[in-house]
């Protein structure tokens, strides 16, 4: 049984159609990519299977556990359970730090515990910004931080939206290879929307999206 | 006043639907988290089985020795629930004692006749003393069908509005609020704020676990005293009674019996806050916190009804006391005794003090009869000593309203400065001897005039 | 934020507040002091066409402490009115006479005990400057408005009638009796030659509230109700009493003036709810349109907490926290506020110093916690309506 199924996903917009009956298996583990023009859907699918968003017709399985048709509050804590989000912006609060903002993460999962956060910021490599707001970090800094905040509280299922649209290359690169040595460490599963060919290359699966549709699945070589 | 008394008796069965609905409740909602949702039934026996109570109370006439026997066993039964929680409260933070109940709350053999058996407890004296208060109603009333009819209207219009709520109230989250310490709290808690009954000498529980509180009180010090032997010690009488006499005030144990009845429900509270949380066994530090959370938020769910607890005791606590100067305050008569034809009231000791300006009664049994007697200080400084009765109404007796003693019966405002005159509604004053500790009566005084009281020779006259 | 939570707060404090001091007042003065009997003669036959003026018996007056409700009459104060032309520093004037009894304790027949009759037991707010008129000299009182008008003063000689009068001192009571001169009961009724007569009898009795029971028409009684109501203090039957007692009387409760004061203190209270609870929609509202502006800087963080796993019960939770602490924060100010707004409105509009209760901190506090709470409403239910999915998107 596959980790993630969608059976004929379908998302009609009022103005558009963005899912057009996706079917889409994703095993335990991996790290798939989703690549594609503007407008081609992959944010949409990533949104659908994070739960953000619901299907107009089909259905998603994550986990065994099926989550069309989910409440609102069920759909909550099926997200902080089992899935963890990193965005093309940060959208840390910005009156809050570093370790305020993770520790937000485990207060919505179930309570606070600020030495485990300390923790989860050391291993992205922030030891040293523990206590400055979003506002005193870099860019690559508060991915970072995101990513301490998506990883808290064991997700089985990483999803990251252009998680590096905003940054150059350097900081791209060491993104990439704190999520690398995460996902060898942790083996959860990622996948991960981008644009970008450089990013679209760290990963072990390469979907490519058009008009609503998989146009193109490749398995590719871990890096 | 007609429409009025049927009002009242609407009231009184509303009430005892609303409180019996409102445990009824939490009770199943409780049995139902525990999934012992078949018990419940056993509740519903046990009201019935309390219903024999007021059918019995209905065949008897309605005396003060009865009066006072229910008010005792309502007391006594909110004592019960109170010990009840408080004991599995204070055992809240060891769930040992609570896990062997919780498994004697599994076998049906055990816990259905002891469920049987409390809500009958708990029921019947509430059920009794509303038909003491029914019957006192329907004397008023010519057709007393019109009392019962409508008390009874009172309970199926209550009942039937929990039946009609019925679908909207979410069972499983209510009993998620309750584990077995907090249920007995609750249902202490509707005892104490819906189980007083009108016509007692203790118009709500409050102030009757106050006087309770102030007793005990007393027995305890003077049991130490005399343990010690210095009771009779000079120094004593004086100064240091004076002294010690502040612990048997209203006010010192008004807040003492407050502090007593909050102080477990409070160390729960503490302990459900501030207490540690196990550490559990878990694979990631995630699951470790969410274990933790869960017990964490339950822990503060199940506070939550104590939280309510507290604070309404405490909110009627105060109420209560402030409320005593615009209600009628009815004291509790006291036991007095008669001794070779005379009865001795003494003037002050470490509960009272009749020259303080309040009003005191006592009561007299004799020839299997209470006869009772009030005392209170006038202005000019004099004790007014008087039947508790007056010549006209029936011998309800009199209460203190803002400097006015009232007639309970007919509500009339009298001046105490003309306490001692008679006539009116005024009590009939009685021939009394007052030296420096007591008050000496002779018993025929008292006999003749309380029997003159009941010919209501009185009432003819006034026609 | 706070700030107008405080002004709604202090304004529906201090309105509270002044409504249960001025009623407390106002229900004070009519209990204790008020009259609530007027005993006249009765009008019959010739008497009303020709104009003829009835008296009462002085000699009745004591008669009202031998009645069944004795212990209940508190005050008994007996008037006399007559006319007479008034000579002032050569102007004439026509002026009312009114006879009184300040305080006179009356002998009880056959008790050694007296009581005490006058004007000082049914209206004790009747003030003088200088002395009331005693029995046994050529004293008078003069009204307030009178002195001025005419300026009279203390020690003035009046001339009444062609008589000489003393003014021995001023009277203000706030009623017709302003505008009148006023004697001792005896020497009016020497001067008039109205020997052991007096015009009414004002009675102040110690009454069970009317209830429901005491409108009820006595013929329709079971026997216990009649035997009940025949034994109750209302203010009719103690009437009913004392038309028994004073001969040739019509005797009636005037608690018409009672229930129409009683009237305008509910309607004038009814105002001050009303006004109460509109000031405290009023900034209940505003602090919902701030609430929603700020929640509208905010949507990034509803939506982010809402992927990260926030339910519904924790964004209310977050909501609700913030709403307490503006509250009592508003609560506090509010309170302080009031205590002040009190002390001006009850000088300036009802003229009369504001008695602080402890009360009004909880009131405030409540009122302050009401309308914060109540302004969380609209601003959580939008919150709970964004889309995460939306507002996260940002720039793509």
């Amino acid at each position: 049984m596959a980790f993630i199924k969608l059976d004929s996903a379908s998302k009609i917009y009022e103005t558009a159609q963005a899912l057009r009956g996706v079917d889409l298996e994703v095993e335990q583990g991996q790290w798939l990519n989703i690549v594609g023009p503007s407008g081609s859907g992959k944010s949409t699918l990533l949104n659908v299977i994070g739960g953000l968003d619901s299907l107009s017709s089909g259905n998603v399985v994550i986990d065994g556990a099926e989550i069309t048709g989910l409440s609102e509050d069920a759909m909550a804590v099926f997200r902080r359970e089992r899935i963890g989000f990193v965005f093309q912006q940060a959208h840390l609060i910005p009156y809050l730090n570093a370790v305020e903002n993770v520790m937000l993460s485990q207060y919505f999962h179930s309570m606070s515990d600020e030495d485990e956060a300390i923790e989860a910021l050391k291993r992205v490599g922030l030891g040293h910004r523990l206590t400055h707001r979003p506002s005193q970090l870099s860019g690559g800094e508060q991915q970072r931080v995101c990513i301490a905040r998506a990883l808290i509280n064991s997700p089985k299922l990483l999803l990251a939206d252009e998680p590096t649209g905003n940054l150059d290359r350097e900081n791209t690169r060491i993104i990439l290879e704190l999520l690398k040595k995460l996902h060898q460490e942790e083996h959860f599963t990622i996948i991960l929307v981008t644009h970008d060919p450089f990013v679209s290359q760290w990963g072990q699966r390469i979907i490519t999206m058009e008009d609503g549709k998989i146009k193109c699945d490749e398995f590719i070589c871990y890096l | 006043m007609s429409s009025s008394v049927i009002y009242e008796a609407f009231w009184v069965g509303l009430k005892e639907a609303l409180k019996a609905g409102l445990v009824w409740i939490v009770l199943f909602s409780f049995l139902q988290v525990i999934d012992r949702k078949k018990l419940s039934g056993f509740f519903l026996y046990g009201i019935l089985l309390a219903l024999i109570c007021p059918l019995y109370v209905f065949t008897l006439p309605v005396t003060p020795q009865l009066k006072e026997l229910i008010s005792r066993s309502i007391d006594t039964s909110f004592a019960l629930f109170f010990i009840l929680s408080a004991f599995l409260l204070a055992h809240g933070s060891g769930m040992n004692l609570l896990g062997a109940i919780e498994r004697a709350f599994g076998k049906t053999v055990i816990a259905a006749p002891v469920l049987l058996l409390l809500s009958a407890l708990y029921f019947a004296p509430d059920f009794a003393g509303n038909s003491v208060f029914l019957m006192e109603l329907a004397e008023v009333k010519e057709s007393p069908a019109a009392v019962y009819i409508s008390a009874t209207a009172g309970i199926v219009f209550g009942l039937a509005a929990f039946y009609a709520a019925r679908k909207k109230i979410r069972v499983d989250f209510i009993g998620s609020f309750f584990g077995l310490p907090q249920l007995f709290l609750f249902i202490a808690m509707i005892k104490l704020l819906g189980g007083g009954i009108k016509g007692f000498s203790g118009i709500s529980l409050i102030p009757s676990v106050q006087t309770g509180f102030m007793k005990f009180f007393h027995d305890f010090v003077h049991q130490v005293f005399v343990i010690l032997m210095v009771p009779d010690h000079p120094l004593l009488k004086t100064t240091a009674w004076n002294f010690i006499g502040i612990l048997f005030g209203p006010n010192f144990s008004s807040v003492a019996a407050l502090a007593a009845l909050l102080a477990i429900p409070m160390l729960f509270l503490s302990h459900s806050f501030l207490g540690p949380v196990p550490e559990p066994e878990a694979e990631t530090p995630a699951d470790r916190r969410k274990i933790k959370g869960l017990f964490m938020s339950d822990r503060k769910r199940k506070a939550v009804s104590v939280l309510l607890f507290v604070i309404f005791i405490v909110v009627a606590w105060f109420s209560e006391s402030g409320e005593n100067i615009s209600k009628l305050y009815i004291p509790k008569p006291r036991p007095v005794v008669e001794d070779k034809g005379t009865v001795m009231i003494p003037l002050k000791d470490p509960t009272m003090d009749v020259r303080d300006g309040a009003l005191y009664k006592f009561s007299l049994s004799y020839r299997g009869e209470e006869m009772r007697i009030l005392v209170i200080k006038k202005d000019d400084g004099k004790l007014s000593v008087c039947l508790d009765a007056c010549e006209i109404c029936p011998p309800r007796g009199y209460g203190q309203k803002q400097g006015f003693v009232v007639c309970i019966y007919c509500n009339t405002p009298i001046p105490v400065a003309t306490l001692g005159q008679p006539g009116g509604c005024n009590p009939i004053p009685l021939h009394v001897l007052i030296d420096d500790n007591f008050i000496r009566i002779d018993v025929s005084e008292i006999l003749q005039k309380w029997d003159y009281v009941k010919s209501g020779k009185g009432k003819e006259s006034v026609k | 934020m706070v700030f107008s939570v405080a002004i709604g707060t202090a304004m529906a404090a201090s309105l509270i507040a002044l409504s249960m001091d001025v009623s407390s007042k106002v229900s004070n003065e009519l209990r204790a002091f008020g009259a609530n009997i007027l005993v006249e003669p009765k009008i019959e036959g010739l008497a009303d066409i020709t104009g003829q003026k009835r008296y009462l018996r002085q000699d009745d007056i004591v008669k009202s402490k031998v009645i069944f409700w004795r212990h209940n009459i508190l005050g008994v104060a007996p008037f006399l009115e007559s006319e007479a032309t008034s000579v002032f520093g050569g102007k004439k004037e026509h002026v009312k006479l009114l006879g009184i009894w300040y305080s006179k304790k009356l002998p009880l027949p056959g008790e050694t005990e007296t009581f005490e009759a006058g004007v000082k037991s049914v209206s004790p707010w009747w003030n003088v400057n200088g002395a009331w008129p005693d029995s046994n000299s050529r004293n008078v009182a003069v009204g307030v408005s009178f002195a001025s008008r005419s300026g009279v003063k203390k020690g003035d000689s009046l001339k009444l009638d062609g008589a000489d009068f003393v003014v021995s001192g001023i009277v203000d009571t706030g009623g017709a009796e302003d505008d009148q001169v006023l004697m001792d009961i005896d020497t009016l009724q020497e001067f008039k030659g109205l020997r052991g007569k007096v015009s009414k009898v004002l009675v102040s009795a110690l009454t069970t509230p009317m209830d429901e029971f005491a409108y009820k028409d006595q013929t329709t009684m079971s026997k216990a109700e009649y035997e009940k109501w025949y034994c109750t203090g209302y203010v009719t039957s103690i009437a009913k009493q004392l038309e028994e007692v004073f001969h040739n009387s019509r005797v009636k409760p005037i608690w018409q003036v009672a229930a129409t004061e009683g009237k305008v203190l509910e309607k004038l209270s009814f105002l001050m709810y009303l006004l109460c609870f509109i000031s405290l929609s009023a900034s209940a509202l505003g602090v919902s349109t701030t609430m929603i502006m700020s929640l509208l800087r905010r949507v990034d963080e509803i939506g982010l907490m809402k992927a990260v796993g926030a339910d519904s019960a924790k964004i209310i939770a977050i909501f609700l926290s913030e709403g307490v602490v503006i509250g009592i924060a508003g609560g506090f100010a509010g309170y302080l506020l009031s205590i002040g707004a009190a002390k001006f409105i009850g000088i300036k509009v009802f003229n009369t110093a504001f008695e602080h209760r402890a009360v009004l901190f909880p009131v405030a506090l409540g009122s302050a916690l009401f309308i914060s709470l109540s302004g969380m409403v609209l601003p959580i239910k939008r919150a709970l309506r964004i889309k995460s999915a939306v507002v996260l998107k940002g720039s793509e």
